[in-house]
């Protein structure tokens, strides 16, 4: 239906500009005629794209510049580079570690090679007693299955995040006096690095009497060595840092939600917490849901700030006391520091990434879902 | 007393600076219409106190650890107690910060104080994938945009899905990749993937590509641009605020990157360091002087920090826009 009333008018713009300007930039008249007109040169592009090379095509001038021009190539050239670098430097690791699921993979100055291991990378995360037969002789299964909790207990934080960002940003939104600094100050967290948010997280948690929070609380807690505080500590950590960019984030979508329906609302007679529940809450739903899933997702491959808070020597007990700081990222790391300890430890690393790329994965089809569902709209 | 009075200057400044805060969004506040009649009833309402009072605590949450780790780092390492934090030092001291310069172990090494050379590998090793990986995601951008090509949609939609694909998960294993490659205790892995943009960036620029019209671009092409002149004497300049945000998004990210650096960098040589690679090394370094390291940390965040005070809504802009995958 649009098509029709549109495509005299896109096929006349077309014409005009052709007889002006060379093929490339006329073409750039199809943005400008709105989505309505771009049902008509997708079609052409599929004509054009089927006709490719054969000879028999129609001597349309709408056609003709679909074809192969120096300018198109160029264009194409320079909307690929990106796909370029992503299947160059994104897909290739991608395919050496689905090969190093399977095979013990070794290189050196020969170059690569693969020899099949029997998914010995598999059974050292989930065959009890395996590990000890190896070079690293540990028991990974046990530490896989804790790793998965622990990754999940902190992923979950982002929950907690979401909630404090929630919260303040509606105090901001009050608009009370100095409200505008306050967010200014909110922000500050985002922009520091978790190198030195870290280092400051644990410099409070410093298991000495003279640490801060054993000062606060007179207490003598070793903090970053009890396997009952470790998660705690990066947690807290989390907590300091998150909430920041959710707080811009549900700002800008409280100020998207329509002035009208609170004036409805109040009209009908709903109080301050009515409000917020049936009007603002439904208003802001999709940032809640993009902020909850983004952020567990990244929650999930948890690395810097457990592994900077809860250092590891190493030693027998990886991620901390008891292991109560090995996310499953952690544990891909410690894989990957010790290839050389063993050749399965390749095969373990990969099969961990694997395993956290499946938790993951959902979550980014779910984004990618909503996006085009933005994009067609 | 030279202390109090420092300690009343600053809040002094502290204070001129958030009067000035305020002026402004008062300012703002009065140039726009009173939002709603509801909104100016609840002004002297009890529950101001207590919205006062939430704000208030989490100010102090998130500055208290800053404020313990900037005491720590004057704090003369003789007045430094066993038995308790030292709250207030007697007397405070900047030579820790001048100590970061001149007692580095590694200055006869590298010939320069660790975090210095730190700093100035982050500074290559960031902006040159982020202004190159930009210039390049612009260029492509202009491509899905403003030229043709056959194909140009159905390439866009596969681009734009491929890179939904989560890949966080294999930022490790990767290393097997760049080992094949020789390029492992290098920052080629940091640098080289970042020169080719990426296609968050290009789907962003796009999006603001698209409300440039097109006669501004023709009428550049009748002055004799080619296709790139075009781009870069029209669209590059018209699109300033987007590249300034997709810019700040990548060189924040840059800045603050740890998992990079310490997976690829050699950890035995501090020449190659970056800035957040050498501050995580911070006890290796200066392992006696715990009001160094705490001045380090400080130091360390100050670029951004500053940065962000100077042009705080170009941050928020860029952060919150550049994270945006939807």
């Amino acid at each position: 239906m649009k098509e029709n009333v549109c495509a005299p008018e896109a096929a006349n713009a077309a014409g005009v500009q052709e007889d002006l300007f060379d093929a490339a930039i006329a073409e750039g008249q199809e943005g400008l005629l709105g989505p309505q007109a771009e049902g008509v040169p997708e079609e052409l592009i599929a004509l054009a794209a089927e006709g490719e090379g054969s000879v028999e095509l129609p001597p349309s001038k709408l056609l003709r510049k679909k074809r192969w021009t120096g300018q198109s190539i160029l264009a194409l050239f320079l909307a690929l580079l990106p796909m370029i670098g992503f299947l160059l430097f994104s897909t290739a690791p991608l395919v050496i570690s689905l090969i190093a699921l399977f095979c013990d993979v070794t290189i050196d100055w020969r170059g690569i090679s693969f020899e099949w291991n029997n998914f010995d990378g598999f059974r050292m995360i989930f065959v009890q007693d395996f590990g000890a037969g190896t070079q690293f002789a540990q028991d990974f299964s046990s530490i896989f299955w804790k790793s998965l909790g622990i990754t999940f207990w902190l992923g979950s934080t982002q929950i907690i995040t979401l909630l404090i960002a929630l919260g303040l940003s509606v105090l901001i939104a009050t608009k009370c006096r100095g409200s505008k600094v306050f967010q200014v100050l909110f922000f500050i967290p985002h922009i520091c690095s978790s190198v030195s948010v870290a280092f400051m997280w644990s410099w409070m948690f410093y298991g000495q009497p003279e640490g801060i929070l054993n000062t606060l609380f007179g207490t003598s807690i070793r903090w970053l060595n009890d396997p009952d505080t470790i998660p705690w500590t990066i947690i807290i950590a989390i907590i300091w840092q998150a909430p920041a960019y959710g707080t811009v984030m549900f700002k800008a979508a409280l100020a998207n939600v329509d002035e009208a329906q609170y004036e409805a609302a109040g009209l009908d007679g709903a109080n301050s917490w009515q409000k917020f529940w049936y009007v603002t809450i439904p208003g802001i739903m999709p940032t809640i849901f993009y902020l909850l899933i983004a952020g567990i997702g990244a929650g999930l491959l948890l690395y810097d700030m457990a592994a900077l808070i809860v250092t590891d020597p190493w030693g027998s007990t990886i991620g901390g006391q008891d292991h109560m700081a090995l996310t499953l990222m952690r544990l891909v790391f410690y894989f990957n520091d010790h290839r050389g300890t063993d050749p399965v430890a390749m095969s373990a690393a990969s099969a961990v990434s694997w395993i956290l790329f499946l938790l993951v994965a959902p979550v980014s089809v779910w984004l990618y879902a909503r996006r085009e569902k933005r994009t067609e709209d | 007393m030279e202390n109090m009075v420092k300690v009343l200057r600053e809040d002094a400044v502290q204070a001129e600076s958030g009067e000035a805060l305020q002026a402004a969004a008062a300012e703002k506040t009065a140039e726009k219409p009173p939002r709603s009649t509801v909104h100016r009833k609840r002004k002297f309402k009890p529950s101001r106190i207590a919205v006062y009072a939430f704000l208030i605590f989490w100010t102090l949450f998130l500055f208290l650890p800053v404020y313990a780790l900037l005491v720590s780092s004057i704090t003369p390492a003789e007045e430094a107690s066993a038995s308790s934090f030292t709250w207030f030092p007697k007397h405070p001291t900047l030579q820790p910060y001048a100590d970061i310069f001149i007692h580095d172990p590694n200055l006869s090494k590298i010939g320069m104080p660790t975090l210095v050379y730190g700093f100035l590998n982050t500074m290559w090793i960031t902006l040159v994938p982020v202004v190159v990986g930009l210039i390049v995601s612009g260029l492509s951008a202009y491509a899905y945009s403003k030229l043709d090509f056959p194909g140009r949609k159905i390439i866009f939609k596969i681009a734009f899905a491929v890179s939904m694909v989560p890949l966080g998960a294999f930022s490790v294993i990767s290393y097997l990749f760049y080992d094949l490659l020789g390029w492992t205790n290098s920052a080629l892995p940091l640098v080289i993937p970042g020169l080719f943009g990426s296609m968050n960036t290009v789907f962003f620029l796009k999006m603001y590509y698209e409300t440039v019209p097109n006669e501004i671009l023709e009428a550049a092409r009748i002055d004799g641009k080619g296709t790139f002149g075009v781009f870069f004497s029209m669209l590059l300049p018209l699109a300033v605020p987007a590249f300034i945000a997709q810019f700040i998004f990548g060189f924040v990210g840059g800045y603050n990157s740890y998992m990079g650096p310490l997976l690829y960098l050699p950890q035995d040589d501090a020449s190659t360091w970056t800035l957040q690679l050498a501050l995580s090394k911070i006890v290796e370094i200066f392992p006696n002087d715990v009001n160094v390291r705490c001045a380090s940390m400080l130091l360390g965040m100050v670029p951004l920090v500053v940065l962000y005070c100077f042009c705080q809504k170009l941050f928020i802009e860029g952060i919150s826009v550049g994270g945006v995958k939807g």
